[in-house]
């Protein structure tokens, strides 16, 4: 913080972004009211969310589940779980949902299930490097699109036309001598 | 700006950037610029824009560098008829005016 404060970092800060809500949705061809069934389909959801890329490095405290019920009701039904503690375990994260499917189910079938999770916290250490390596694979892909982008307009135009914008004398009272371009070569 | 790539900075291959485009500035009674003169470089020859000040928004002056080439600048930040902000300054060494990018 001292060096940021002092200008010797001059990278910006980044403040600690929590995922958007995340959420998988399955429609049944027919609607659905056997319970089994109901709960099988809770738990591909849950898979399926949790493969999610925005998930990586986080573990899942809250979780919606919305189930529509068949058309000429209207209704739908409702399950907001806050888990004591914060998972990325498809199965601790489906044992509440099955104990509320089992103790008040839906009063209908089931014609559209909806699974969200609406929080996270951060990931324990492991999921933590996980997640910096899908940074890093992600940078990397970064990386190669730009060098073949690079490469292209090269071949294109015989020269380079990109270029960093890099810092020469940023204090400067006079305009043109705080920054100055050269040749980007990623 | 793009993230750095770790080439070495090379400073031989530096272009300058934002450099002063030399300009002719129509001054009002009070020396404040009026209108501008731009001559283009286009590929086809030269062609010559001109802008009238809508508003001058701030004013300042530099001298420095006495101790070696004195520099010496009246700097006008206006925006001009049709919407462009621009900076317009006069040389107060040479009296010529010059534009640049805010």
């Amino acid at each position: 913080m001292w060096q940021l404060a002092a200008g010797r970092i001059a990278e910006p800060v980044e403040g600690r972004v929590t995922p958007e809500p995340i959420v998988a949705a399955l429609t049944f061809f027919t609607p659905v009211g056997e319970r089994e069934l109901l709960v099988h389909s809770v738990e591909q959801l849950i898979t399926r969310a949790l493969k999610h890329p925005r998930r990586i490095g986080w573990r899942v405290h809250a979780v919606r589940l919305r189930a529509d019920l068949e058309s000429p009701t209207n209704r739908s039904w409702l399950a907001n779980i806050l888990l004591k503690d914060p998972t990325a375990d498809a199965d601790r994260i489906a044992a509440p949902l099955r104990t509320r499917l089992e103790q008040s189910p839906p009063t209908g079938a089931v014609e559209r299930l909806a699974l969200e999770f609406t929080a996270f916290a951060p990931g324990t250490t492991e999921l933590q490097l996980f997640a910096r390596d899908a940074q890093a694979a992600a940078r990397a892909g970064q990386q190669r699109a730009l060098q073949s982008a690079a490469r292209e307009i090269r071949m294109r135009v015989k020269r380079s036309s990109l270029y960093h914008i890099v810092e020469v004398q940023p204090w400067s009272r006079l305009p043109e001598r705080r920054y100055a371009l050269i040749d980007y070569e990623p | 700006m793009v993230p750095s790539s770790r080439t070495p900075l090379r400073t031989d291959r530096l272009r300058a950037v934002n450099e002063p485009q030399p300009v002719t500035v129509a001054c009002d009674a009070c020396g404040a610029p009026a209108a501008v003169k731009k001559q283009l470089r286009r590929s086809d020859g030269q062609e010559t824009t001109a802008a009238v000040v809508e508003t001058i928004l701030e004013s300042w002056r530099i001298d420095d560098e006495w101790w070696r080439q004195l520099i010496s600048r009246r700097y006008f930040a206006v925006i001009l008829v049709g919407g462009a902000r621009v900076v317009l300054f006069e040389d107060l060494v040479t009296s010529e005016w010059f534009i640049q990018t805010p």
